[in-house]
């Protein structure tokens, strides 16, 4: 499984160094949230449509058994075929069965992060079934066998020219410059395999429990193209997209459009119930639904982190956060990054093994401000920390024991004024010698940490409280 | 086997749900198949009647919206009108192929004949044509003909329903999309449509299309260095003619 979160800090390093990924993220974050904010901007009751969509995944979340039943029955009474899987592997297994027992030689995908989640395209390529990536950024990075690295513009970190490099290297297609004409170029690739694809496989922005309709939401055209020519059309969705009614979808296709792009609604928006009906010429002839846990119902267990659940996947907070804008995706080392990978990844990989990411945070609560559906992210981050400090249901991981025995030293430092005042007076004393040019440009013993990418400032000649003593003396002197 | 993983799956669900300290019950009205048709119908008549008052403010909002999004938009008087726009937007591409809905506005329109006369193959989704027949002729075509069954006014978006006749592949596959509106065709937006399509529906006695689109613009994406590309894999182009 590709997983890189225990290198979370040299991921990081590497990618604070990346010049070319620094000039990436800036264009990307600073017009994604420009284009965001103007968007919500236009509207006269922004605040009150994100309220209203919390409180419809907070009613979908909270009866969950209840609607998932009903999308199943109404996917079933429409003529398509309910799977569920516990698993990622299990969910892969299915794909694979149904695939090979229809003759699939040929898949066309669009973007879905729970396909990445569960590694599908690996899963196909090794039996033998050509997988392709119909999104741009997705066919992308496929042809340079790399990880998304942002939600919504999975190859957002490539430059163009870096891009033709790889369009001249994978597809023969030389001295491209301009961004349009590598889009022709995608185009007609991608024209072929759509028109020969056996199988499309999308996941879902949405599963209306009532109907038994698929919401799905793009730019390109290419979820069209994959649920519109191919026979047989795969919806991979986890357990937490189920909404109750049609009507809800009003309320998310006004926030979600512009949390993702600025967009007052995006290209297309396709609502797929079940297969093609008699009469019709195109459209898929056979629909399966794949239901899927992977360690989703872990995260609903818990009530503190359940409202994770209630993501639309849009991005946003990736592109307020000051970490993401400066480290990336990739290096979160898993398929969901920025604050929602940050709070997502621990229950779903395990914490021991991506415990960096919940520290990967200023708590400035920027994410929870732009959320469309107002899941508050920094409050979780600390859940998470509390966490990994208790050492969670496993005692013996967490914090080496000389962490913890200092935390507490310090606990019972800051808790009584004079040793706090002593802690503080006593180095200023001494703290001469160390400055060099007024800062501690390397902070002593264990502390240095703190100084590896930053100078600390000295610690005051006379404390505040001194000086505010004293201006309170003169004060009194001048009204006596 | 895969009954196993479905109680498994939903008994954690409920077993997790169970601990919650405070419940949200589902609405009352969550099933709105158990919505009284009176509601609905009331409901409805009310759009239309908002709709017809505000009907002249409702087609300029559309105009301003599909225009923002890049698409063209076109008003028609009569039939001829219709034909000439088409027959622009045609020569312009150098279009030699058409596919088309199997639509009675095509016919008032009278676009058949007209295409014919300029030397335009017009092929309908009809059933002439075997569906992989009909398909490739899709995939070589140079402009897809198609109606709609609204247009939303706040976004300047389409919304088109498949079934017979009314193919999905000709608002798709084509590098260009021509539609043609009816003005009482276009309704406020999203808040409208989906009780109206849940009114279809209901008097129909028919469940809802098996695929629905809203269409908003020509395909895009943004996806190589933020650089905006106006035709991706769908239309590169969208002209909505407004008939009548």
């Amino acid at each position: 499984m590709y997983l890189k979160t225990q290198t979370f800090i040299e991921n990081s390093d590497l990618a604070l160094q990346n010049q070319n990924l620094q000039a990436r993220l800036r264009a990307l974050t600073t017009r994604f949230t420009l284009v965001r904010n103007n968007a919500f901007a236009e509207l006269k009751d922004g605040e009150a449509l994100r309220d209203k969509a919390r409180a419809i995944k907070e009613r979908a979340v909270a009866n969950l058994d209840r609607y998932l039943l009903q999308l199943e029955e109404n996917v079933r009474r429409r003529g398509g075929a309910v799977h569920w899987a516990r698993t990622g592997e299990e969910a892969c297994a299915i794909i694979l069965d149904l695939a090979l027992k229809s003759g699939v030689k040929r898949v066309v995908k669009s973007k879905s992060m729970v396909t990445e989640e569960i590694e599908l395209n690996e899963v196909l390529e090794r039996a033998g079934i050509e997988s392709v990536e119909t999104d741009l950024g997705e066919y992308i990075i496929q042809l340079a066998r790399e990880k998304p690295s942002h939600i919504i513009a999975p190859a957002i970190h490539k430059s163009k020219s870096e891009i033709s490099d790889l369009f001249a290297d994978k597809l023969g297609a030389v001295n491209l410059k301009e961004a349009e004409e590598m889009a022709r170029v995608a185009r007609k690739q991608l024209r072929e395999k759509f028109c020969t694809a056996d199988m499309g496989i999308t996941g879902a922005n949405f599963a209306v429990a009532e109907t038994g309709t698929i919401a799905l939401v793009e730019n390109e055209g290419n979820i069209r193209l994959s649920t519109t020519l191919p026979r047989i059309h795969v919806v991979l969705m986890g357990i937490e997209k189920v909404i109750p009614s049609l009507e809800d979808l009003a309320v998310f296709l006004k926030v979600l459009p512009r949390s993702a792009t600025g967009q007052k609604m995006s290209s297309y928006v396709s609502f797929i119930t079940g297969a093609r009906r008699g009469g019709e010429k195109d459209g898929a002839q056979e629909f399966h639904l794949i239901i899927l846990d992977n360690g989703r119902s872990r995260i609903l267990q818990d009530e503190e982190k359940r409202e994770s659940l209630y993501c639309l996947r849009c991005g946003a907070c990736l592109n307020v956060c000051p970490v993401y804008s400066k480290i990336g995706g990739h290096a979160y080392g898993w398929v969901y990054s920025g604050p929602i990978g940050s709070i997502i990844t621990p229950p779903l990989v395990g914490l021991d093994k991506s415990k960096d990411l919940p520290y990967a945070s200023s708590l400035c609560g920027a994410c929870r401000e732009v959320c469309p559906v107002r899941i508050n992210i920094p409050h979780i981050l600390v859940r998470l920390r509390n966490e990994w400090v208790e050492g969670g249901q496993d005692r013996r991981k967490g914090p080496p024991l000389i962490e913890r025995v200092a935390m507490r030293l310090w606990a019972f430092a800051m808790r009584r004024r004079r040793i706090y005042n002593l802690i503080f007076r006593l180095p200023a004393l001494f703290q001469g010698p160390m400055l060099k040019d007024g800062k501690f440009d390397r902070l002593p013993f264990a502390l240095s940490g703190w100084t590896e990418n930053r100078d600390f400032p000295p610690l005051a000649k006379k404390p505040f409280r001194s000086i505010w003593r004293e201006m309170e003396k003169q004060s009194v002197m001048r009204d006596a | 086997m895969p009954e196993a993983a479905r109680e498994e799956i939903l008994a954690t669900i409920r077993g997790a749900l169970a601990k919650r300290g405070h419940t949200v019950e589902p609405r009352a009205d969550a099933d709105r198949r158990s919505i009284g048709l009176a509601d609905l119908e009331k409901l409805v008549e009310q759009i239309q009647a908002d709709c017809e008052q505000r009907r002249n403010d409702l087609i300029k909002q559309f105009e301003t919206e599909l225009t923002r999004t890049g698409g063209k938009f076109y008003r028609a008087e009569n039939a001829q009108s219709v034909c000439q726009y088409v027959k622009e937007i045609s020569s312009a591409q150098g279009a030699r192929l058409a596919v088309g809905w199997d639509s009675p506005i095509i016919g008032e329109s009278e676009l058949i004949p007209s295409l014919e006369q300029s030397g335009i193959e017009f092929i309908s989704d009809t059933e002439r044509f075997e569906p992989g027949e009909f398909i490739g002729k899709a995939i070589e075509a140079d402009i897809g003909i198609s109606t709609v069954d609204y247009a939303l006014a706040d976004t300047g978006s389409l919304v088109v329903l498949s079934g017979r006749g009314r193919a999905r592949s000709v608002s798709l596959l084509p590098p260009v999309h021509v539609a043609i509106v009816k003005s009482e065709q276009i309704i406020p937006g999203l808040d409208q449509v989906f009780p109206l399509l849940r009114y279809k529906s209901r008097i129909s006695g028919e469940d809802l299309s098996s695929a629905i689109a809203f269409i908003t613009g020509p395909s895009r994406t943004a996806d190589i260095e933020m650089t905006l590309v106006v035709g991706a894999h769908g239309p590169k182009q969208l002209h909505v003619i407004l008939f009548g």
